[in-house]
């Protein structure tokens, strides 16, 4: 798969217009000789083919070049930004399943309610709503004018070094709050839309009604019972949330200047530090890709009834595949597929869709 | 999943409509030339009045005008790149799914591998790598890259559409792949194919105005909602109308297509329960 990402960027790379030493600008100095021992010297002058095998080679040992504008190896300016990138979205992620599946349960147990019409319209609203446009407002409103968090960046550019622990985790975190807020509220929009569907076909279900019958609270049949058999679909989301809001976090970190993977990759672009665009793109799609072996892992542990259907060879699933299969059919899958002549691809789009907007 | 309070998706849906004829007519409608910076030092950076509807930017030039040509180029990119990505997916996925076997499992393959790539750091690499593209290039680059899910929602589609019995008449009378694809099964996706289209264009809005906002996709001077956005980015604080009015007018057409896609899905295709 790695392998896969770094040929396309390669191919990339070079059918990019332009030579290879452009980036250094026109300036007379650089005569051609000069160039010609750079190129040289570059291993630039060899057979493509060649190149090819010597970049996909050292890009799986690790080796993803020099960055210039940082003027450090790529790999170590990433291995910088990981931790603030992965911190951000963590807790975004998490706080955005608690808040989105708590708001998707009660909604499902007042439906058509006045409650649930507000909040039907709230998720609609922040799911639609551009990432980048929400963190301006908030940095508008509690950064500028109501001066509550500060501004920007990850932590106090000058007095940080002279803090004490307990004063640099505090600060970390005043400077985070706004970040991570904006990526709960979208993200938690989409979970809840997800569980309250999901949460309403559960209560329909037949056990539900059996333990209503056997006399057991509602507050149990919710929280003990329905809940745990509509958390599949979240389960899977998680999964596959967390490498796309890896990448898509690229609007919130550059708003908040937060110095993730993100931000690294906007300031190589603007800088042209083509070694670390590349090596940053290649890596962020690793994650990616790790990301939804993860959710898939995720789900077979979670639901071991779909492992059996899976090898059904009827038709090969991946985890957005399989959401939208649960969501649709209630799980029983293949069965409900080979009566009704459903495919449990046919949300599939819905779910991309949701997904790409965040990304 | 639509239940939203009577009369919203009116709303969301009549604020579309003014938002597209302000847009075909925006030559008429703009009280400035978009692009003209009308007096660098007495009007720049001037707060929404009555002469200036929108404000003036740090150039001078009068927001609301520049909203309105802005219209033109970021609803044209997303209109653009929709067409694109539904045709080429629909086609992908009537192609896949009406023929099946290897072929399928090859095309649907390859949309797996083209799905897990972030599309978003491939279009960085590419802005970078040829230094800003023209906006030709632009849709041409979101529409290629957005058309996986379609293809894959057309193929499902296909493929429980191709199970019913007036496809096994037809071939049985001796009709061809091509005419029972273009007679018999796209006129029973279509409704699918709709819904794809307005979500599409949500998406695409988005998008575009998102990587103009980064600096990678419409360049300056031409105005769209997305660079508008950035340039208010300069000075955030001092120039909130600069920021908050274009990320207004992307909001309410994202939410609008999503309603009208959500409304359009309960209508279209009733879900078997």
């Amino acid at each position: 798969m790695v392998t896969t990402v770094a040929t396309i960027v390669f191919a990339l790379a070079h059918l990019a217009p332009g030579d290879p030493l452009s980036y250094l600008g026109g300036s007379p100095a650089i005569n051609t000789s000069l160039k010609q021992q750079w190129i040289a010297a570059e291993g630039l002058n060899r057979p493509v083919y060649e190149q090819y095998f010597s970049y996909v080679g050292s890009v799986l040992t690790g080796d993803f070049g020099w960055s210039y504008s940082t003027n450090q190896p790529v790999s170590s300016v990433i291995l910088q930004a990981v931790p603030y990138t992965i911190g951000l979205t963590l807790l975004a992620v998490i706080l955005a399943f608690i808040v989105g599946i708590c708001v998707g349960v009660t909604q499902s147990t007042r439906k058509d309610s006045f409650y649930d019409r507000v909040m039907t319209g709230t998720t609609m609203i922040l799911h639609s709503l551009p990432d980048f446009w929400l963190a301006i407002l908030l940095l508008l409103g509690f950064a500028y004018y109501l001066p509550i968090f500060p501004i920007g960046g990850a932590h106090d550019p000058i007095m940080f070094e002279y803090m004490t622990s307990w004063g640099k985790l505090k600060d970390l975190a005043a400077h985070a709050v706004l970040p991570v807020i904006t990526l709960t509220l979208i993200l938690a929009a989409t979970v809840a839309r997800y569980q309250r569907d999901e949460m309403l076909r559960t209560l329909s279900s037949e056990y539900v009604r059996y333990a209503r019958a056997a006399g057991i609270g509602q507050s149990r049949i919710i929280w003990h019972h329905a809940l745990r058999n509509s958390l599949l679909p979240a389960i899977t989301l998680f999964g596959i949330t967390l490498p796309i809001v890896f990448t898509g976090a690229v609007f919130v970190e550059k708003i908040y200047a937060w110095p993730g993977i993100g931000w690294t990759l906007l300031n190589a672009f603007s800088t042209r530090d083509y070694p670390l665009i590349i090596g940053g793109v290649i890596i962020c799609s690793a994650a990616v890709v790790a990301g939804s072996q993860l959710a898939d892992l995720l789900y077979k542990i979670a639901d071991p009834r779909l492992i059996g259907g899976d090898e059904s060879g009827e038709l090969r699933l991946n985890s957005v595949d399989r959401l939208n299969a649960s969501v649709r059919s209630g799980h029983n899958r293949s069965d409900n597929d080979k009566r009704s002549g459903n495919d449990p691809r046919s949300r599939t789009y819905i779910a991309d869709h949701d997904l790409n907007n965040k990304a | 999943m639509t239940n939203s309070i009577k009369g919203m998706p009116l709303f969301w849906c009549s604020a579309l409509v003014i938002i597209f004829i302000a847009a075909i007519f925006a030559p008429a409608l703009a009280p400035f030339n978009p692009i003209e910076q009308l007096d660098i030092v007495g009007l720049k950076n001037m707060a929404p009045n009555q002469i200036f509807l929108f404000g003036t930017d740090q150039f001078s030039r009068d927001v609301f005008s520049r909203m309105l040509f802005g219209a033109r180029t970021t609803l044209g990119v997303a209109l653009g790149a929709t067409a694109i990505s539904v045709a080429v997916g629909s086609v992908y996925g009537l192609i896949a799914g009406y023929y099946g076997g290897t072929a399928d499992q090859l095309m649907m393959r390859g949309v797996d591998i083209l799905m897990s790539i972030p599309r978003l750091l491939i279009v960085i690499l590419i802005a970078a790598l040829w230094n800003g593209m023209p906006i030709t290039t632009l849709i041409l680059i979101l529409g290629l890259s957005g058309w996986f899910g379609i293809s894959r929602l057309v193929r499902s589609k296909v493929i429980s559409v191709r199970r019913e019995d007036y496809i096994l008449a037809a071939e049985s009378v001796g009709a061809d792949g091509t005419r029972i694809i273009t007679k018999h099964i796209l006129p029973n996706i279509a409704p699918t194919i709709i819904v794809c289209t307005t979500l599409a264009l949500a998406q695409f809005i988005v998008m575009e105005a998102g990587l103009s906002f980064l600096g990678i996709g419409i360049q300056p001077p031409t105005p769209s909602w997305g660079n508008i956005l950035r340039d208010g980015m300069s000075d955030l604080g001092r120039q909130w109308w600069l920021s908050v009015i274009p990320g207004m007018f992307i909001s309410v057409v994202a939410i609008a297509f999503n309603s009208l896609g959500d409304i359009l899905r309960d209508h279209l295709e009733p879900r078997k329960q």
